[in-house]
């Protein structure tokens, strides 16, 4: 177990690294970022000092070379619009996201394992028919204009819940089921279709002829073994649900890290952007190890070198 | 999985033909639906009712015909600079169509031949490929895409650059995938026996294996560019005013959610049954290249859930 946590440091390690080098590329390549940062009309002592502010005169490798120092150092220059330290900036704000994210995973996982059991369990019959249409069509629908629509539903015409801000649990309510419903089809859809394998598998049949009841087989044995890939699922979701906790933060109006990114996209306050971007990216890589371990101590298979079924 | 014995359920291991049936009437719903979207983009100036950019400022945030102040000529009423709701979807068909394809067409330049080469070679080609693609699976989609908008600023090509150039790991990945199986079947060994170059195998005897799960892999991806493109949009980071656009129009309907909730509904769902035919059209082209197929590489697992995964 020391071991396989060993490789998976190792491998967070060098993906951040990779992050880090492609947040680099993206900021620093993909056009020029002077003319982004700086409003159309401003001068050429502005841009100059930007320029030097952001070392762009010197060679890429140059660059590339300071900014993993900086990176290293925990120093990542300060905001450009209140002159905070950039990394305090959202430190500050990724608590609140990290408990809406939290929540809509949890949330996901609950809703989707259920359905995708049940699904599995009457397979064809209109439960599993139901759930599947209601899957494909969650898959389909821009998770921004879900929010909009439940909004509009049970915040301005039912007023049941608040429209947006930040505030008591009430105001987690719609924030949340729009995030989980973006994530239940797929975690619905692997537990479905583990779900019809292990119903299959030979130890199944086994404990049926041990003479449990229907329920205990497949509710404590037939989900105990599709657990594993479903894991990996919710790890793997991280980053479209990160994705998704950045717009949001910005339909609902609440304060967090997505909305500090966008604010500082449209402010154009580099340095802020940079960090909220690697914070993101850095709790991403964390959710997956974090599965990939969890994983591991379910299965045997996967800790002692295998690969999980 | 012993097939003949008796299972602890008796559901039959294959899906029945009742269930085939619903499947094809599924996929030619779907079919008909995009269909029609596809037509109504390519004849946009012939079917609106109105130019998509002109507003009469008499007339703005008009409500949709059926309601009470609605009008018989704008059918599903006007946004906040008066221009007609209707004409301004049908002509968001065309950037939502357009970026679908295109952007999905750049991911597959890109990913296809670096699958190809990763799983054909194999050693350090391949795991320089591997990590690369490990590394950029890390980074959420949308959030490099979000990113790359930012600095580059908005515009169509940008955002068919952006999308393309970050959605083509998944390519990678899968046709990886398959390619290390293919290589191991014996048509393989025997071209290459015959002092066949590896250029030629890869080209000829290789790359007409992938094509089922290319298919697969760019009907989905289609669905999740014209998503993407309505996020970038609703974001200000995509197509620009006054082009319309799905995610565009959605963003300046967002303002009136509390008065005119039209003016959200319509263009999300626009998108929803546009992606949602894209989908299940895939769904069934999925199960169709499963059937035909002699291997099963991703298509007993989800594709959806697949290509969500390496996708993110």
């Amino acid at each position: 177990m020391l071991r396989f946590a060993g490789r998976q440091l190792m491998h967070l390690i060098v993906v951040l690294f990779g992050a880090v080098t492609i947040t680099f590329v993206a900021l620093r390549l993909s056009g020029n970022p002077v003319d982004a940062l700086l409003p159309a009309n401003a001068t050429a002592q502005e841009r100059q000092t930007l320029i030097d502010q952001l070392g762009l005169n010197r060679g890429i490798a140059d660059q590339y070379g300071r900014f993993l120092g900086q990176v290293v150092r925990g120093d990542m220059g300060n905001s450009i619009i209140n002159g905070q330290s950039a990394i305090r900036e959202v430190a500050g704000q990724i608590g609140g996201s990290l408990v809406l994210a939290g929540l809509a995973l949890a949330v996901a996982a609950v809703v989707g394992i259920a359905l995708g059991m049940l699904s599995a369990e009457r397979r064809g019959g209109w439960l599993d028919r139901l759930c599947r249409a209601a899957a494909a069509i969650g898959q389909a629908a821009p998770s921004f204009w879900l929010g909009l629509i439940l909004i509009i539903v049970f915040a301005v015409r039912l007023k049941l819940f608040p429209a947006s801000g930040m505030g008591g649990a009430r105001y987690l309510v719609l924030p949340v089921v729009t995030l989980a419903i973006a994530i239940v089809p797929y975690v619905m859809r692997l537990t479905r279709t583990t779900m019809l394998g292990v119903l299959d598998a030979e130890f199944m049949r086994f404990h049926k002829a041990k003479g449990l009841r229907p329920a205990v087989i497949i509710y404590r044995h037939g989900l105990k073994n599709c657990l594993p890939p479903v894991i990996t699922l919710l790890g793997l979701q991280a980053g479209p649900l990160l994705g998704g906790v950045v717009i949001i933060e910005y339909v609902f109006g609440r304060s967090g890290v997505g909305s500090l990114l966008i604010s500082s996209i449209y402010n154009r306050d580099y340095p802020v952007v940079q960090v909220a971007v690697l914070v993101i990216v850095a709790v991403v890589v964390l959710a997956n190890v974090a599965a990939d371990l969890a994983v591991a101590a379910l299965d045997p298979r996967v800790r002692l070198g295998g690969r999980a079924a | 999985m012993m097939a003949e014995a008796g299972t602890v359920r008796a559901v039959p291991r294959r899906r029945t033909t009742a269930w085939r049936t619903g499947a094809g009437t599924a996929a030619k719903i779907s079919g008909g639906v995009l269909l029609l979207v596809i037509v109504i983009a390519v004849f946009a100036p012939l079917i609106a009712p109105h130019p998509p950019n002109t507003g009469e400022l008499s007339q703005i945030l008009l409500p949709p015909a059926w309601m009470k102040g609605g009008s018989g000529s704008h059918l599903l009423g006007t946004d906040s600079l008066g221009r007609d709701e209707l004409s301004r979807l049908i002509y968001g068909a065309r950037i939502s169509l357009l970026v679908g394809l295109v952007a999905t067409l750049i991911a597959g330049l890109v990913g296809v031949p670096l699958g190809l080469l990763s799983g054909y070679l194999g050693g350090l080609a391949d795991s320089v490929i591997v990590g690369f693609v490990n590394i950029m699976t890390a980074f959420p989609f949308l959030l490099l895409a979000l990113l790359v908008a930012a600095v580059t600023g908005p515009g169509l090509k940008n955002v068919l650059l952006i999308l393309g150039l970050t959605g083509w790991p998944i390519y990678t990945r899968v046709i990886r995938s398959v390619v290390l199986e293919l290589r191991e079947r014996p048509f393989v060994s025997n071209a290459r026996v015959l002092g066949l170059s590896h250029w030629r195998i890869m080209t000829r005897h290789v790359m007409p294996g992938i094509w089922p799960t290319f298919l697969v892999i760019s009907s989905l991806q289609v669905g999740y560019m014209i998503l993407a493109e309505a996020f970038l949009s609703y974001l200000g980071l995509g197509v620009p005013e006054p082009t319309a656009t799905w995610g565009g129009m959605l963003s300046d309907g967002s303002q009136y959610i509390f008065s005119q909730w039209w003016l959200t509904a319509f263009p999300g769902l626009a998108i929803l049954i546009t992606v949602l035919s894209v989908n299940v059209l895939s769904d069934s082209l999925r199960d169709l290249t499963a059937q035909a197929g002699p291997r099963k590489a991703a298509d007993d697992a989800d594709p959806a859930v697949v290509l969500r995964t390496y996708v993110n």
